[in-house]
């Protein structure tokens, strides 16, 4: 199994340093939650990560191999990155899916049998089987995401970035895609996401990074994290659980004093 | 939806690929034809109509005296060749700047096209009064070199798409600004410009089309060669990118295909509005956002398009003859409107 990692990464944008000497790796078989307040450097870190953003000092890396000595064909044949604009271009979701095996296909870009069948299960998997034939545009929020997510999964690469998957779901949608992800997770994939929704993020994460101007503040497991208090100290709310039907439910809430100023 | 569960196996992918290769396959068959027709026409119809019997023997070259196949020869031929050569271009080169731009009210004044070739004619003019006969040529390589300064300029500021329009918004209007200058203290070169400024194919002779159609070929060549890379640019730059596509050098490719081959059908007819944009957009409605069927029938429908507008201002207004430009810009001007307003209206549904 392919392990990305991040050690001493800084990348800058518009000439502003936005990532700060990050050190992460994405491990098979877990969930990881990227959380952190706006402009923490949440997207930049997985664009990054996925080879889309240079980076200036430290490095990404497949295996100890950095990204930028790697093609982008070899990069997109083992990490997927899912954007969290999700243009609706003119076409049919299976035209979508099969665009995910682009990565794999050499010149003159026949479409397999093989292809063909990594797209059925992809939209299989992804829960989106009956979409297939309608086009992109005319579907809603929650089943383009299913596209986006069978595509990802098409491209069959170990490592899944998702920026903000959740964002502009409902909430039964965002359940359905958060474990869908971790199931991905439990089949051996490391699985990425960025998260705004922090009870969320702690119930389904294996292990939450938490950032704060282009810094990694703290990395572990939820328990950890709450253990520690660090996330009330970052968000200025206070982050609570309760134990029921036999695992810990997370809320959040503003402080008195907080919630005086508002 | 009944509610059962749906399954997706490898035949329904199948099914799905062999289904839309078959309405593609109707869709540019039928266009195809369009085409031939079109040209048919043109060259049977205009000031004097020649009848079919007379065409055949000149086209499979048993006669090449009577006065029919000199008009055959020597003026229709010519002409309804230019007239596919250039509608074809210009549509093919407005879906490729469309599809990369990911603008859909662009054309191929948007990269600077106009504005060089423009520029290049009136310069020309002014400077070889005399050589009317390089104006063709003038108008290519004003073109490109329009182009190419859109391009650079868009290209060192990142070669995102709102750089290159931006760069070509303010390439056309510094050209143009030259242009008026030339035409101000030259104010002979205007009678060369105003010709091309109109557009159309009265007096295009062979030995002008030539040239511009092996260009058109070889351009229309690299974008259909391209044009797995220019659906998964139709998802957008960054997504793009992660699916392992080289976006910053296959755009400024694609942009210069489109550029030569705007350039080469403007070197035969002068600026012709309005094709670039009108055509690209019928063909996606029928193309489904794939891109070899998008240039294809971009391509096709650009070449009947224009030989019937030819046609029409050859025929329509006899004894006079309307170019081919005028035609285009009456029908280009209530398209876009429709077009924006329609566009306007689904944005608020």
């Amino acid at each position: 199994m392919i392990m990305l990692e991040l050690r001493n990464l800084s990348a800058q944008y518009g000439g502003k340093e936005v990532l700060k000497n990050v050190s992460l790796s994405f491990r098979p078989g877990e969930l990881l939650a990227l959380i952190g307040p706006n402009g923490s450097g949440k997207s930049t870190l997985l664009r990054t990560a996925a080879g889309l953003h240079p980076y200036k000092d430290g490095d990404a890396a497949l295996d100890g191999v950095p990204l930028r000595n790697l093609s982008r064909k070899e990069v997109a044949r083992k990490v997927a990155w899912m954007p969290q604009s999700r243009n609706a271009p003119d076409m049919t979701v299976w035209r979508m899916v099969l665009h995910g095996r682009f990565p794999h296909m050499e010149y003159p870009r026949h479409i397999r049998r093989e292809d063909r069948k990594i797209v059925a299960q992809a939209l299989e998997d992804a829960d989106g089987a009956e979409l297939s034939e309608r086009l992109l545009r005319e579907l809603s929020g929650g089943e383009r995401q299913k596209a986006y997510l069978a595509t990802a999964l098409a491209q069959q690469c170990d490592t899944i970035l998702m920026d903000e998957p959740t964002a502009y779901l409902d909430i039964a949608h965002q359940f359905r895609v958060l474990s869908l992800a971790k199931r991905l997770a439990a089949d051996g994939k490391a699985v990425a996401a960025v998260l705004h929704d922090l009870p969320m993020a702690f119930q389904f994460a294996d292990r939450i990074a938490l950032l704060r101007n282009g810094q990694l503040i703290r990395a572990g497991t939820p328990e950890e994290l709450f253990a520690q208090q660090i996330v009330s100290e970052v968000f200025g709310v206070t982050l609570q659980r309760v134990w029921n039907r036999s695992v810990w439910r997370y809320y959040c809430s503003v402080d008195r004093e907080e919630s005086a100023l508002l | 939806m009944n509610g059962l569960p749906v399954s997706c196996t490898e035949k329904t992918i199948e099914d799905c690929i062999r289904k839309q290769k078959r309405r593609f396959f109707r869709t540019g068959a039928f266009l195809f034809c369009v085409m031939l027709l079109s040209a048919a026409l043109s060259v049977r119809f205009g000031s004097a109509p020649l009848p079919w019997a007379k065409i055949a023997p000149v086209l499979l070259g048993r006669d090449a005296e009577s006065v029919e196949a000199r008009i055959i020869l020597y003026s229709r031929l010519p002409r309804t060749l230019g007239c596919l050569c250039c509608g074809a271009s210009l549509a093919a080169s407005g879906a490729v700047i469309q599809s990369v731009l990911e603008n859909p009210l662009a054309a191929p004044n948007l990269i600077g096209i106009n504005a060089g070739a423009g520029l290049a004619v009136a310069l020309n003019g002014a400077l070889f009064p005399g050589a009317a006969a390089l104006t063709p040529f003038a108008a290519f390589l004003g073109a490109l070199a329009g182009a190419f300064t859109v391009l650079l300029i868009g290209e060192s500021t990142g070669a995102s798409r709102l750089t290159v329009i931006l760069s070509g918004i303010a390439v056309s209007s510094a050209f143009s600004g030259l242009l008026d200058l030339t035409l101000t203290l030259a104010p002979d070169a205007l009678s060369a410009y105003a010709d091309f400024r109109i557009g159309g194919f009265s007096g295009v002779v062979m030995r002008r089309i030539i040239p511009a159609c092996i260009v058109s070929a070889l351009s229309l060549a690299l974008v259909l060669s391209l044009t797995p890379q220019m659906d998964i640019l139709s998802l957008g730059a960054d997504y793009a990118q992660s699916l392992g596509l080289r976006v910053r050098p296959v755009r400024i490719l694609l942009l210069s295909a489109a550029a030569a081959l705007a350039g080469a059908a403007v070197s035969v007819s002068g600026l012709l509005g309005f094709v670039g944009l009108i055509v690209p957009h019928a063909a996606r409605r029928a193309a489904h956002g794939e891109s070899l069927p998008l240039i294809l029938f971009s391509a096709f429908g650009g070449a009947a398009f224009v030989t019937l507008c030819d046609l029409f201002g050859r025929v329509a207004f006899a004894p006079y003859e309307v170019p081919a430009g005028v035609i285009l810009s009456l029908l280009g001007g209530p398209f876009f409107l429709w077009l924006v307003l329609r566009r306007r209206r689904n944005d608020y549904a």
